[in-house]
């Protein structure tokens, strides 16, 4: 178990849990610093410049962060106008990793800064209406631990498994959401993948099969054609020999194993991020309840749930007050 | 705004339909009322100054862009009223429709014009489609095309362009 460190009477948050997501990748590796000081530009920015300060950021706040991050290098005042977005100076205030890590995972094109903005502003994760500690990052969603970690739409596919669940083909991937694995280690397993991967979005590749084959049930049927026409081919192939010992390839088809939590591809997109709350001079990133702390594994006490402190009344309520570490019900009926 | 949208239609049975603009140019140009109302501030103005029948100045626009301003308003006459938040431009923020890409296939010159006028004029479906189009200009690009599409100089010393460059990346060693 990690260590903790209280956050009042009630609340605590793990100092060094290791759940191995894009936070916990190789922090010596990537330079944390960040140029700070502005030489005066000596040329301007052109015709860009005839725009009021604001219309140029509203321009480059519907830039995705790719397109941003390469026109803040393009000279002088392109990055002292860049810099300027209020928006663009909250996320680096509070969380700069975030930029850094959706560029290194090469999903930073597909969502803008405007669009991340927005989910740092929004508590709730998107699957369940807790608080999502996180960012699923190939679509910038926000999410919560136990979403993540279970949910069909957060497991990232690879290329082939397009081909089998969606019968997507290459032609058919062109703007489709997805991301590049960075080596490291991941899940609370701390499973090594070395090779970089492109791995898609779930929930686009469905939307993508279902436009390309008119409905869910004529994708299905297809995919399924698809499945038996490999299944004969395969077996034709076989036998398919690991450890020495022969035995019939399971058609691939089927879902492959997910493993949940310690699914690796489950973490290779995820990174934690804060919740910008309307006084935005301040960024919460969620405590877990001391009272749901011995290890209950559903909810509402799940013991990876998270919450603001708005977030946490609300649980109390549910849940009952805290007294002396546990929830003490004090509705008859919870008895 | 409906409520607003309402008035002006009880005003309008009696106002003239059609409402004349003189540019900065000194071209006077006939609009008619429904049309021009597509702009915040043209409808602010008329209902601080009942109609008078004269030419309303537009310091702020030429005649060119104002024609193109008027193209673009007519075009979008029938559009429901902007609801003000841009919950629906949250997807795809540079999805441009049809007629309106083949609107902006206009020189950067324009482009910008357009733009600002529909700043001034308070036209925010305009600005959101100028600012899309900008946007995709710069949108795909490395630095280097950046600089060449808009003939912007560089003025940084080669250790903060690498530095800055370094700012976002993963060392890789391999």
């Amino acid at each position: 178990m990690s260590a903790i460190q209280k956050i009042g009477d009630s609340t605590y948050i793990f100092l060094d849990i290791k759940d191995n997501t894009l936070d916990d990748i190789d922090k010596a590796s990537c330079s944390n610093k960040r140029l700070n000081n502005y030489h005066p530009p000596r040329y301007g920015l052109r015709i860009l410049d005839r725009l009021p300060l604001e219309i140029i950021q509203m321009v480059l706040m519907r830039l995705d962060i790719r397109s941003l991050t390469d026109f803040r290098q393009v000279n002088r005042k392109a990055r002292l106008v860049t810099d300027s977005i209020p928006q663009y100076r909250q996320i680096l205030t509070h969380a700069p990793a975030l930029f850094r890590r959706c560029l290194n995972i090469e999903s930073a094109r597909f969502f803008s800064c405007q669009e991340l903005y927005n989910q740092l502003c929004t508590a709730e994760c998107d699957s369940c209406g807790d608080f999502g500690g996180y960012l699923y990052l190939i679509t910038c969603r926000r999410v919560c631990f136990l979403c993540f970690t279970e949910k069909v739409d957060y497991l990232p596919l690879l290329r082939k498994d397009l081909t089998i669940h969606f019968g997507l083909h290459s032609k058919n991937l062109t703007g489709l959401p997805c991301m590049r694995s960075f080596p490291g280690r991941y899940s609370p397993r701390g499973i090594k993948c070395q090779r970089r991967q492109i791995l898609f979005d779930y929930s686009s590749a469905r939307q993508a099969g279902v436009a390309v084959h008119g409905s869910i049930e004529s994708m299905e049927k297809y995919a399924l054609q698809m499945a038996s026409k490999r299944s004969n081919k395969n077996n034709s192939d076989l036998p398919y020999g690991r450890t020495g010992e022969i035995y019939v390839r399971r058609s691939r088809s089927e879902c492959p194993v997910d493993g949940k939590c310690s699914n690796p591809r489950r973490f290779m997109s995820i990174i934690s991020a804060p919740y910008l709350g309307e006084q935005l001079a301040t960024a919460e990133w969620g405590v877990h309840c001391v009272a749901c702390k011995p290890h209950h594994y559903g909810r509402p006490l799940h013991w990876r749930r998270k919450y603001t402190i708005k977030g946490f009344q609300g649980h109390v309520r549910e849940c009952g007050e805290i007294i002396s570490g546990r929830h003490v019900c004090n509705q008859a009926e919870m008895r | 705004m409906s409520e607003q949208t309402e008035q002006n239609a009880q005003v309008e049975q009696s106002a003239p339909q059609i409402l004349t603009f003189c540019t900065n140019d000194n071209a006077i140009l006939e609009v008619e009322r429904d049309v021009a109302e597509r702009s915040v501030l043209i409808r602010h103005l008329l209902e601080d100054l009942p109609a008078s029948g004269q030419a309303i100045p537009l310091q702020m626009v030429n005649e060119a862009v104002m024609k193109k301003v008027i193209e673009w308003c007519r075009h979008h006459q029938k559009d429901p009223p902007s609801t003000g938040d841009d919950d629906d431009s949250r997807r795809k923020t540079t999805d441009i429709e049809e007629w309106d890409q083949k609107f902006m296939q206009v020189d950067q010159e324009m482009l910008f014009e357009i733009i600002l006028a529909a700043n001034f004029l308070d036209i925010k479906g305009l600005l959101d489609v100028g600012c899309k189009t900008v946007a995709n200009m710069i949108k795909g690009k490395s630095p280097e095309e950046i600089r060449k599409t808009f003939n912007i100089q560089n003025d940084f010393t080669p250790e903060e362009e690498d530095q800055i460059r370094r700012e976002n990346e993963w060392a890789e060693d391999r």
